[in-house]
């Protein structure tokens, strides 16, 4: 297994994430953080509940402090702080692999979210369950039916699909949970839940690859379009998945990945624009060119969020434009925090329906922030650091940097770093990469593949990661159409010639026991679809 | 339900004031009831209000069930198989609610199996439902207006091939 950061857009929300914090922040600002295993709570939705409404608390009443300058801070220092994950924390333990008849259902699966090592990874289901009332009240519009499965015996018409979550080893067809969003709102809003979604990936001990179709927002309109797909690959992965059936359009994306996951981007034809206008941007050392904007920091306190703990606080940094409201998110383990300065509140429902495949990312953080002025749209500094679950201690960094949007100019090239076993390391990503304008275009188990941005190549999508049945990584560049080899694929993943039978096939993510790899139109208009590796490249073995 | 054995029994009361007296070494299939004894809580009654006595028979018949112990390698398969036999039967209940009360008590008793054991019934249960049976079946009102449901179906085509 691997993971990394899922990029998604969701524009009209005032928030984005994607970005690198680690180029942009002077080495004052500490950048690591720790998500230690939440410790045991009781069963009581009200502790958590309590506790939970404390976290609002705290962080509408953030001390601030003014940081006027950032954009002057030294672009060398960023650090990362590589913090190395303990086995229980991160390892996995195969699964043997299950059918979904309802015959496995007595097999308790050793799926994340599951099994003696619950604690580790995840908040306790009454915290979520508590997030999942707090935060989704009004789409639920009845939080106190069904969803802790605590209260007394109410009618049977407030069961739910979240009822039979808690079964450790509950197999529902992807397909009938699509359905069920068909059922009425409660029920759709259920399985738009990242809650929810997360739960259904954590227990499917199939390695199935599930495709997200990230839904976004017109920019401009504030028109809000899409939905989230699941498709689950069965046992054998050696099927192909045409995505353009799957999402009846051509205009897709791929954002990223992340074990097993693909975060996909559909732009509807009369609006391919969206795509790039919603692209992060980042300009190196400086924040963005407008001088007048505030930068606040925002600590974040260590019991924000019961049953966790901050290694350190870490402050974020967002800028407070007065037209707009900006929005600060953050993953906090399997959830994602949004912080909207004008609303003062920690919860967006509509944002976490955005949030898919977090729990993958229990180690991780990142924050982003994003401000409009007049019809110019910054982004700002993110930090993402991703430890991976595999047996590998890989890391996974991931530092992305984009398209300057108002001038379409779209640059990258790709990286490829493979961080070795020891992970108690402070990595210096300045000095990696030698230079601050990289992008992270995903990544592969303890590989990442980086997209650095000298200020002439073309585009990000253009020149995503290329593979081509071989060894190699290669960027396509628009501008010259030419594919230049930019790196190698460590050969302790081999993968030579088995992969792909076409070229024009990039890499999208590893995922447990195979390679998916996507061919998907470098323009985004021609096929797309999503093919694993049959020959099983065994990741993460030296 | 008292019995003669030599056990510490525990006794339990449902939401309606019924009372169950169990073995202590079955009843600490359930977590929670098994943290209580931890804790020392259990010498009086223990109170489970948010399990009907109709419900908390159910589970203590499969609890019984579970707790049976093979004498020898022999015997094990056969109960193996016959716990499966009953597992399947278990969950075959009359009423729906019944199912779903078991998923609620075996969620908030915390026994692992039973909770497995019937979310796994309700979710095969609606495995190859329609949506206007699924509706039905949790008693649901249709909230959509008929342009919503048939984008929301649109949007889904793929899932009800």
């Amino acid at each position: 297994m691997n993971e990394g950061i899922l990029f998604y857009y969701c524009p009209s929300l005032k928030l984005v994430q994607c970005e690198l914090a680690i180029l942009a922040s002077s080495s004052e600002v500490p950048l690591v953080l720790e998500f230690l295993p939440g410790r045991k709570l009781e069963s009581n939705e009200e502790v958590a509940a309590s506790e939970f409404s404390h976290l609002n608390h705290s962080l509408s009443h953030r001390p601030v402090s003014v940081k006027p300058d950032i954009s002057k801070a030294s672009s060398a220092g960023g650090k990362l702080h590589i913090l190395k994950p303990s086995c229980e924390r991160n390892g996995i333990t195969p699964t043997p692999k299950e059918s979904l008849s309802p015959t496995s259902g007595s097999k308790v699966p050793n799926s994340p979210l599951t099994g003696k090592n619950k604690e580790s990874y995840k908040f306790p289901i009454a915290v979520q369950q508590s997030f999942n009332s707090l935060w989704s009240q009004d789409v639920r519009g009845d939080p106190d039916s069904g969803i802790g499965g605590l209260q007394i015996s109410p009618p049977h018409h407030d069961f739910s699909l979240m009822d039979i979550l808690p079964g450790k080893s509950t197999r529902i067809p992807v397909k009938t949970i699509i359905r069920c969003k068909c059922v009425c709102k409660k029920w759709r809003n259920m399985v738009l839940d990242s809650y929810f979604v997360n739960l259904y990936l954590s227990r499917s001990s199939t390695p199935g690859l599930i495709v997200h179709y990230s839904s976004f927002n017109d920019l401009h309109n504030g028109n809000k379009r899409g939905t989230i797909k699941l498709v689950e690959i069965k046992d054998d992965l050696d099927l192909e998945l045409d995505v353009t059936k799957l999402f009846k359009t051509n205009n897709i994306a791929i954002v990223g990945s992340v074990n097993g996951l693909i975060c996909l981007l559909e732009s509807s034809p009369e609006d391919v624009d969206g795509l790039f206008e919603s692209s992060p941007e980042y300009k190196g050392d400086r924040i963005c060119e407008n001088g007048t904007e505030t930068l606040w920091e925002l600590e974040i306190k260590n019991n924000m969020f019961p049953g966790s703990e901050w290694k350190r606080q870490i402050p974020m940094y967002f800028i407070d434009d007065s037209n707009d409201t900006s929005m600060l998110i953050d993953l906090f383990g399997c959830k994602l925090m949004a912080y909207c300065l004008k609303e003062d509140v920690v919860e967006r429902t509509d944002v976490l329906d955005h949030v898919f495949s977090l729990n993958s990312l229990r180690q991780s953080c990142f924050a982003s922030a994003y401000a409009r002025s007049g019809e110019i749209w910054f982004w700002i500094l993110t930090l993402s650091i991703s430890i991976s679950r595999s047996r590998t201690p890989g890391l996974i960094v991931q530092y992305s940097s984009f398209n300057d949007v108002r001038t379409v100019k779209k640059r990258g090239t790709i990286k490829l770093v493979e961080i070795k076993d020891d992970l108690d390391l402070e990595l210096d990503v300045t000095k990696l990469f030698k230079t601050n304008n990289i992008a992270i275009v995903g990544s592969i188990n303890c590989l990442i593949c980086l997209l650095s941005s000298p200020e002439d190549i073309d585009c990000l999508f253009e020149s995503s990661p290329e593979y081509k049945g071989g060894t190699e990584i290669q960027v396509y560049t628009l501008g010259t159409g030419q594919w230049r080899t930019i790196g190698q694929v460590s050969n302790h993943v081999s993968l030579k010639g088995t992969v792909m039978a076409e070229e024009n096939a990039f890499l999208v993510d590893f995922i447990e026991g195979g390679l998916c790899v996507d061919n998907t139109d470098a323009r985004i208009g021609g096929r797309c679809y999503s093919r694993s590796n049959k020959n099983k490249a065994k990741i993460g073995e030296r | 339900m008292s019995s003669s054995s030599s056990s510490k029994m525990i006794e339990l009361r449902s939401s309606d004031g019924e009372t169950f007296h169990v073995e202590e070494t079955v009843v600490l299939q359930s977590e929670t009831i098994k943290q209580m004894i931890d804790d020392d809580c259990a010498n009086a009654a223990i109170p489970l209000p948010n399990v009907t006595s109709m419900t908390l028979a159910k589970v203590i018949e499969y609890i019984k069930k579970h707790a049976e112990k093979p004498k020898d390698d022999d015997d094990k398969k056969v109960a193996e198989e016959d716990l499966k036999k009953f597992d399947a039967e278990f969950v075959k209940v009359d009423q729906e609610s019944m199912l779903f009360d078991l998923v609620r008590a075996a969620n908030y008793l915390n026994i692992k199996s039973l909770l497995d054991l019937t979310c796994q019934a309700v979710a095969d249960s609606i495995k190859d439902l329609s949506v206007e049976e699924v509706r039905k079946k949790f008693n649901i009102q249709n909230d959509f207006t008929p342009e919503e449901e048939a984008k929301v179906r649109k949007e889904n085509a793929w899932a009800f091939d």
